[in-house]
């Protein structure tokens, strides 16, 4: 072959390969363009949700778009025309709703050029539950404390051509902090389990969830603060139960002959609780007392038969194995005559 | 002054001063003065007859004044008879469950005993109170009245543990029925067990079901169900279940059950819809700090609550044209009740809010509240109060379970604060 051909030779090979590559896909965005590659898109947020206000740029550096008249249509409807009109906005629709959006221009010297992508939100919400005590029949929710075991569940809003997608059919990528869980990560695995770290910090969870054919995605951050555990104490009545809807605080009078102190663990780590291996440290006026190991959270107060006074009741909770699960709590009990 | 003239005078006398002793035995023959009632009769105090004897009911429901005719159970139940404060209590014994209801155009309330599991029907235009069951439950926790009131799920602890046992208690067959002729051995109310351990439960707005949840045990494999127990064919059908397991139901009906997670202050909570037939769990609203929720009685507006730094605001979702109406009161939605028509709602409202972590030191009963009740528009916010607790007893009250009688002339509540039941007469209360 003549070597004149030589350099023509290799610019059609790389223009070919370019053209090839040329081929851009957004996760759950799909492509058409006419002398697109002249033109790249960004979208803002990368994962968008539903009824969100999403931003497209358009990029390029072939063509000086800042003196070129850009039009933007959505679904086939021109939204946005003009010169330099490098920018988009506009908002998404319900889940599942795809928004076919389109740019296009005619440069001097270039030709005419569109570009287009297909935008379907999804939805996730990210909810979490700690493995933490609470007293039955609370209505509220068992909050995590230092070294607890949280578990994370998103729920997801997938639309596809059959329906939403199942949960359990999507890939799943899960980060904590600053660091990634691959082991944790990947098709199927929907349910991320972690240990809290300390204290009054917030862990963040991040999780993104992705379809495996269409490569719709979504983003969502849970961020998971961590409790002090601590200790409520409740009268426990001989015919009502523990009256769980009445706290005891700072003083109680009370004229009974006896009287039953219940002490509830709020968010201490179940297995410590459950297990009997947490440490209760009951005292009256700084005198340690001895109590039923098989019933460690109360305290049977036997009125003095005459006169009226006053004692100090309090309580240490230790969860042995966890550092920094401990809590204190005191209660002034008077009596009369 | 003749003999004749004297005779005369002295007769006269007599009849006026014997005239006057019946006319004072008459007005006086009244019973006990209820708690939270204000005797205006101002005889009592001055007849020479002494106080009054109770009125007691026999099982025929009739009064039968200056007699004490016991019951088939062999218990006087006095009846209070002369004004009535328009707030009054029901009984000064603590309670689990109320249920209003409306028997040939009059109002009586049903209620069942936390520390005896008695139950008691009690007639509110005289407070006559009769009792339905005397079968011993001691330590009820909580009671949900079902089925028109044939039905009551009551919630305890087994064994002093932490487990819940929810025992559904059949009262048709065995409870009294007012009018009816006393017997003296009642049948022992008959029933059967939920499944143990029992976190939450709803009970259908038709009464003739109820939603329940469980969950097995274990943490990182935990999954919850959710399943549905009908009380007349006496069925349990699994329809929900999840890796998620702090759910809370606050509304079933025969298409949908609404689950609420569970609400802490600083935690975004979300609500949504379980379609009954399919199990497909779609989203209401979201992403609320502290949600607490209260459905109107078609489902279709969501009365709820947003914890902030040391408090709550309140408002209304329309699920159908999805708008939200901001509320200028501060409250929880368990301290409210929606009308039938879901326009108003009625809710105890606190003058001065400690500034806490809400829900949660309310849930704990660590804070309460001193309750006024108002009655709020929720299309337009309009507001007025209907009742200032302190007018009526220097007792401070923390209203939950709020509850309208069926003709909605009558608003019931339980203290938080003792567990003891009220009512309030709104007859005398305009429409807003």
């Amino acid at each position: 072959m003549k070597k004149r051909y030589f350099p023509l030779i290799i610019l059609l090979f790389f223009g070919v390969c370019g053209y090839a590559l040329g081929q851009s896909a957004l996760t759950g965005i799909g492509g058409t363009e006419s002398n697109g590659n002249a033109v790249s898109l960004s979208v803002s947020p990368e994962h968008p949700n539903p009824n969100q206000k999403v931003t497209i740029k358009a990029l390029s550096f072939q063509v000086n778009l800042d003196n070129t008249i850009i039009s933007w249509s959505v679904d086939g409807v021109v939204k946005l025309s003009g010169m330099g009109k490098k920018e988009f906005s506009f908002t998404t629709g319900s889940v599942g709703k795809s928004s076919k959006i389109v740019v296009s221009m005619n440069p001097a010297d270039f030709g005419q050029i569109t570009k287009g992508i297909t935008i379907t939100p999804a939805d996730m919400d990210v909810l979490w539950e700690a493995d933490t005590y609470i007293p039955p029949f609370y209505k509220g929710k068992a909050l995590p404390s230092s070294q607890s075991s949280v578990r994370v569940i998103p729920f997801t809003s997938f639309s596809g051509k059959e329906g939403y997608y199942n949960s359990a059919d999507l890939v799943y990528k899960w980060k904590k902090g600053y660091f990634g869980d691959a082991a944790n990560s990947g098709y199927g695995k929907n349910i991320f389990v972690f240990n809290t770290g300390y204290t009054f910090n917030t862990d963040d969870i991040e999780v993104v969830a992705s379809t495996l054919e269409t490569g719709i995605s979504v983003k969502k951050i849970a961020s998971v603060y961590i409790y002090n555990p601590k200790i409520t104490f409740y009268e426990n009545k001989p015919l009502q139960g523990v009256r769980y809807e009445n706290s005891l605080e700072n003083s109680f009078l009370f004229s009974n002959k006896e009287f039953v102190v219940h002490a509830v663990p709020y968010f201490f780590s179940l297995d410590g609780i459950n297990n009997n291996t947490a440490a209760y440290n009951w005292k009256l006026d700084g005198k340690k007392l001895e109590i039923n190991p098989d019933n460690k959270n109360e305290f049977t107060f036997q009125k003095p038969s005459e006169g009226s006074g006053s004692f100090r009741l309090s309580l240490d909770i230790d969860n042995t194995g966890y550092d920094l699960q401990s809590s204190t709590k005191s209660l002034s009990i008077m009596y009369s005559n | 002054m003749t003999k004749k003239q004297l005779y005369i005078i002295v007769g006269i006398f007599a009849i006026v001063a014997i005239g006057f002793l019946v006319a004072v035995f008459l007005i006086t023959g009244g019973g006990k003065t209820p708690a939270g009632t204000t005797s205006t009769n101002p005889f009592v105090n001055f007849s020479p007859f002494g106080k009054p004897s109770a009125n007691i009911t026999t099982n025929t429901g009739e009064n039968t004044a200056g007699t004490n005719t016991p019951t088939g159970n062999g218990e006087i139940i006095p009846i209070q008879t002369g004004s009535l404060s328009l707030l009054r209590q029901i009984t000064p014994n603590p309670v689990a469950g109320i249920f209003p209801i409306n028997r040939i155009g009059k109002s009586y309330i049903d209620f069942i005993e936390k520390e005896t599991g008695n139950i008691f029907e009690t007639r509110i235009a005289d407070m006559q109170m009769n009792r339905l069951s005397n079968s011993i439950m001691p330590r009820i926790f909580e009671a949900y009245f079902a089925n028109g009131g044939n039905s009551i799920v009551v919630r305890y602890l087994k064994n002093n543990s932490d487990v819940i046992s929810s025992f559904d208690l059949d009262i048709s067959k065995s409870k009294i029925v007012p009018g009816s002729s006393a017997t003296s051995t009642s049948a022992m109310p008959s029933g059967r067990f939920l499944p143990a351990g029992v976190m939450d439960m709803k009970i259908s707005s038709d009464m003739n079901s109820a939603f329940f949840m469980t969950r097995n045990a274990g943490f990182k494999d935990r999954n919850s169900f959710g399943s549905v127990f009908d009380f007349n064919k006496n069925t349990v059908s699994e329809v929900f279940q999840s890796a998620f397991s702090e759910w809370l139901p606050v509304y079933f009906n025969s298409a949908e059950v609404l689950l609420q997670t569970k609400a802490s202050q600083k935690v975004p909570g979300f609500l949504y819809s379980l379609n009954i037939k399919t199990g497909v769990l779609q989203k209401v609203m979201g992403d609320i700090n502290g949600l607490t929720t209260l459905p109107s009685p078609d489902g279709q507006k969501i009365l709820y609550s947003e914890s902030t730094k040391g408090g709550m605001t309140l408002h209304v979702y329309n699920r159908a044209n999805e708008t939200t109406t901001d509320l200028p009161k501060q409250t929880l939605p368990e301290k409210c009740v929606w009308t039938k028509d879901g326009l108003f709602i009625y809710c105890a409202i606190s003058n001065t809010i400690t500034s806490s972590e809400y829900p949660d030191t309310w849930y704990q009963g660590i804070t309460s509240f001193s309750d006024n009740i108002w009655k709020i528009n929720t299309q337009t916010g309009i507001s007025a109060i209907i009742l200032t607790t302190s007018s009526f007893t220097p007792q401070s009250m923390d209203m939950t379970h709020l509850t309208l009688s069926p003709l909605e002339d009558y608003l019931f509540f339980i203290n938080k604060k003792d567990s003891t039941p009220w009512l309030y007469d709104l007859r005398s209360v305009g429409l807003q």
